[in-house]
């Protein structure tokens, strides 16, 4: 019953106001009388009788809103009539609320795709099931990595004796030559143990994945694609599922398709593979038979733990194999989630985070400051709203609810620049920097996020203005309002506050642009030693069985060069095991005589006599490759001046014999591993860009067929049309060989080394513009809002003889003192601030003076253009006109 | 409720309210001479307070109102205990006079 007549109490309050608020005006009117009544037969006269009652009853308003006040519901009515009020107030004024609006939706709409862009590559980029348990692992030896791919009976130990995973699966990677239409494609194939794709939970798109029957050793081949391959290869036609198709010269069926997220491996196609103990993985790369194993960590499991499980499994591999479990080993286990995204990228995109926070710190000091100057406009509305009985909390959360309705229409507008910027953003961000399996999208989490943000913004936007009329007395608010002739000083400094932080935010967004800016040129800058667009590269993948020996390979590679050296425009052509600026193979080197260092940390190429013309590496001491010593696959080696430095300092090198520990597996490396040096080259880059070379060795690609060779040509300008060459010849020599990705080095940089700061340099200076357009809009609007409150002083300064260049002068000075106070503690802060883009940053300082300085002058450019404009406005007032109008 | 000349707990113009009510309805200044009357003008109820707490406890279903005629011949809104103010006014007794008895010891204690 009570419960009832709550609930009753509560809709009667909530709908029937008219009766409800009738009913208690008669009570409060008939309360005064029966006062009026007492006092008149206490004998007062008529007139003091009704000022006593008055007085007692104290304000019939006041009692009615404190009746109000605690009505049940009544938290709920008057927060919806807050509301209407608000809108009615914002629509009052339609280009406060766009200008307001726009704001807060560049703000929010920023924060909003940032956070779409971590949640989906950082923090949630993989599809599997149970995706945050699942973990790899690697081998480092002395702090150096060693090794994440390991044998069979390794991987088979791991996954029968560990204890501390739910499962585990492996995958080797191998080159698969894909035939159909009488093309050969190559692509990348990863041969899986069983069980793999229900560990990972995903479902094919169409068709079906492995059964236990796949796996068998007699089972008729059968294969799986992802859905990248379905699209670029058979355009995406479901009549492709079980066909057969030659793949490494195999006919397999196609059984099923994978959907877009499922990139285990970043593979292409997927392949059965049942490992036992000691069978030998055929797969790619210099070693074969690694396999790369992952699983699921048991719930509650540490990556240490398991590190700790597969420590003591691993602890005999290091007997029998020792390139993969070198003495004093330690394995390292790693979730998916801990390092998804290449380093540089994760760093960037926090940077963002930080700018982007900056930039809604930016808006709301905007929004705040514009809320600021209405509520001095609006100080009459106030006093009128708190003598008729609003308490100073009603009037403040009114500002609330007005600040809430702006982020909330802001909201919606930045969720809509939020998802147009993500598909710029996804199309800026270099391919290899997230997981292929991550998908970036506007999702309900970012909608959240969002919403989150919009609440920030709102008690950020509204807690100047609600403060400000907290303090407000409602009588000189009554009494002055509207007329003041200067600012109201309080008010002013908390404006001119936010207008110097403002422009300090921008100052420290701008600097990191322009950072980034100048470590860019300086990267594009690099001196290879050659012009990159016009060396071109192509990777060639042979069929297994024609050019198995060392020897068959050689005398391929000769015939290509032959005829490509014939070719019009071509300076050098050489076939190369890697690309500049990158070297893959890694060995330890061991110089006959000298104790064997344990430090892989010399690069290797293996290539012909071509090389070091087509890469313009001067020779300094000894002898290049002859294509003789080619041809006969001599035991020599050249190195670079930084390997001459390392092993023998100022000795003379050439006629030293080395050996390369690493290479020793391989089954045709020569019985006498020790290799001659014939010659000393100039140093070029092997570890990328940014990083001076490291010891380096170039051997005759002769001398093994292990190690893939590709192509690398140069030529006068830059000729693309050669790339059609190379793959004209090769087709002619033998239609098997698969010519896969080809194009110039100049290419490969762009996307390796540009690509990554091109991306941070187009957000954070889209933010940065965003940042300083807003700066401008809010010294614009303080300025001509104190412009406006000070006309009547202007007036009477020019009635007196001030001449307009001095009343320019006067708005001039008040305006660029703000924005050169801001400029100072943004120049303060990114000092200090610029050293977390430290890795973002390279060939400049993070503190570099030039361009501390020139964004210094931009902002207060930018600043004293927002300035003129009211100012010339300051200057034309008529003192006639401004002095009449007090 | 008024400050002066004494503070008042929070719940007891509650209670007062409710005492006064027991003995038949009454409007809203009869209440609040009741109380000075009875308190020998320690309380002095407020309109502020007084109808506040009024709509509040007919919100609560423990009073409920209608119009009628004063003494002289005034429309005023009466006041009067409904069954579950009743429960709570005995309720509120009891808890009250614990506490006053509570504190009576204390104060003889020390």
């Amino acid at each position: 019953m009570p419960l009832f007549a709550k609930a009753r109490s509560f809709f009667r309050n909530l709908f029937s106001t008219l009766h409800v608020e009738a009913d208690l005006d008669a009570e409060v009117r008939s309360h005064l009388q029966l006062l009026i009544d007492e006092n008149l037969r206490a004998g007062m006269p008529r007139a003091e009788a009704e000022r006593a009652a008055r007085l007692a009853l104290g304000g019939a308003e006041q009692v009615k809103e404190q009746v109000r006040d605690q009505r049940r519901g009544n938290w709920l009515r008057s927060v919806l009539a807050d509301v209407r009020y608000a809108l009615r107030q914002l629509r009052k004024s339609p280009g406060f609320t766009s200008v307001a609006v726009l704001t807060l939706a560049l703000g929010i709409g920023a924060n909003t795709a940032i956070y779409s862009t971590v949640d989906g590559a950082l923090l949630h980029p993989y599809p599997y099931k149970y995706a945050e348990r699942l973990a790899t692992f690697t081998v480092f030896a002395a702090d150096q990595f060693r090794a994440w791919r390991f044998p069979a009976r390794a991987f088979v130990d791991f996954e029968e004796r560990n204890q501390t995973f739910d499962d585990m699966f492996g995958l080797v990677y191998r080159e698969v030559r894909l035939t159909s239409n009488n093309r050969t494609d190559e692509f990348s194939g990863g041969s899986i143990t069983p069980g793999t794709f229900e560990s990972l939970g995903i479902a094919p798109l169409i068709g079906r994945t492995f059964t236990v029957e796949d796996f068998r050793p007699a089972a008729p081949p059968v294969f799986v694609i992802g859905y990248r391959l379905w699209t670029t290869l058979f355009d995406r036609d479901p009549n492709v599922l079980g066909a057969t198709y030659t793949l490494n010269g195999t006919r397999m069926t196609l059984v099923g398709i994978m959907p877009a997220r499922f990139q285990i491996g970043g593979c292409d196609l997927w392949l059965p593979l049942d490992i036992t103990r000691d069978m030998f993985v055929p797969g790619a790369g210099i070693q074969s038979n690694e396999i790369w194993t992952v699983g699921h960590l048991k719930a509650g499991v540490s990556p240490e733990t398991a590190a700790a499980d597969l420590q003591v499994i691993a602890a005999p591999f290091e007997k029998d194999d020792p390139i993969y479990f070198p003495p004093h080993f330690k394995i390292v286990v790693n979730t998916f989630n801990s390092e998804p995204v290449d380093h540089d990228f994760k760093l960037g995109l926090l940077a963002l985070m930080a700018a982007v926070v900056m930039l809604l710190l930016i808006a709301c000091s905007n929004v705040a400051n514009l809320l600021l100057a209405r509520a001095t406009a609006r100080e009459r509305e106030f006093g009128i709203r708190s003598a008729l009985g609003a308490s100073r909390g009603r009037i403040v959360r009114q500002l609330f609810v007005e600040s809430f309705a702006l982020a909330s229409a802001g909201c919606a507008l930045g969720c809509l620049f939020a998802f147009c910027g993500l598909k710029a953003m996804i199309a800026l961000i270099p391919s290899g920097t997230i997981p292929l399996e991550a998908a970036i999208r506007l999702d309900p989490a970012a909608l959240v996020f969002s919403l989150g943000v919009t609440i920030f913004t709102t008690i950020a936007c509204g807690v100047a203005p609600a403060v400000h009329a907290f303090f407000t007395d409602p009588q000189i608010a009554l009494s002055t309002a509207g007329k003041s002739t200067s600012v109201n000083s309080r008010q002013g400094k908390l404006r001119s506050a936010l207008v110097v932080a403002e422009v300090a935010l921008s100052i420290v967004l701008t600097i990191c642009s322009g950072l980034i800016l100048r470590s860019l040129f300086a990267l594009q800058n690099v001196n290879l030693g050659f012009n990159p667009s016009t060396v071109l590269y192509a990777q060639i993948s042979l069929p297994e069985g024609r050019y198995d020996s060392a020897e068959q390979k050689a005398i391929l590679f000769r015939k290509v060069l032959e005829r490509l050296a014939q070719l019009p425009g071509v300076i050098a052509a050489t076939e190369a095991s890697s690309y500049p600026p990158h070297t893959w193979g890694w060995t330890t080197v061991a110089v006959r005589g000298q104790i064997p260092p344990l430090n892989r940390n010399t690069a290797s190429i293996m290539c012909t006599e071509g090389y070091f013309q087509a890469l313009n590496r001067p020779l300094l001491r000894g002898a290049l490759f002859t294509p003789m010593d080619i041809d006969s696959a001599r035991r020599v080696v050249v190195v670079n001046q930084t390997f001459v430095r390392d092993h023998f300092g100022e000795e003379n090198p050439i006629g030293r014999q080395v050996r390369f520990s690493d290479y020793e597996t391989l089954v045709d490396w020569p019985r006498d591993p020790y290799f001659e040096i014939i010659g000393v080259v100039a140093d070029g880059h092997n570890s990328g860009l940014q990083d001076s070379a490291r010891p380096e060795i170039y051997l005759p690609a002769s001398i093994t067929s292990a190690v893939p060779g590709n192509l690398l040509v140069r030529t006068n300008i830059r000729q693309l049309s050669i790339l059609q060459q190379i793959r004209i010849q090769f087709a002619q020599l033998d239609p098997n060989i698969a010519v896969g990705e080809t194009g110039t080095i100049a290419t490969l940089l762009q996307h390796d080394y540009f690509a990554g700061p091109r991306f941070l340099l187009v957000t954070l200076c889209s933010f940065a513009g965003i940042a300083l357009l807003l700066v401008a809009a809010g010294v614009f609007s303080l300025i001509s809002y104190s412009v406006a409150l000070q006309t009547h002083e202007i007036g009477i300064r020019m009635a007196l003889g001030a001449r307009p260049a001095q009343v320019l002068t006067l708005v001039l000075t008040n305006g660029t003192r703000l924005i050169l106070a801001g400029i100072a503690i943004g120049l303060v802060t990114s000092y200090f601030l610029t050293r977390i883009l430290a890795h973002q940053v390279w060939g400049v300082s993070p503190t570099d003076p030039p361009t501390f300085a020139a964004v210094a002058l931009l902002v207060l450019l930018v600043g004293a253009l927002a300035c003129y404009v009211p100012a010339r406005r300051a200057t034309r007032v008529d003192p006639l006109v401004a002095l009449r109008y007090e | 409720m008024s400050a002066e000349p004494t503070t008042l707990l929070q719940g007891t113009l509650d209670l007062l309210i409710l005492k006064s009510l027991s003995t038949g309805e009454m409007h809203g200044l009869g209440i609040s001479r009741r109380i000075e009357q009875i308190t020998g003008g320690t309380f002095i109820v407020k309109p502020g307070s007084l109808f506040p707490a009024l709509h509040r406890m007919e919100d609560e279903g423990w009073i409920s109102s209608f119009w009628g005629d004063s003494e002289n011949n005034r429309r005023a809104k009466y006041y009067r205990l409904t069954k579950p103010g009743r429960r709570q006014l005995d309720a509120e007794t009891r808890r009250w006079s614990r506490i006053s008895l509570a504190i009576a010891r204390v104060l003889e204690v020390s």
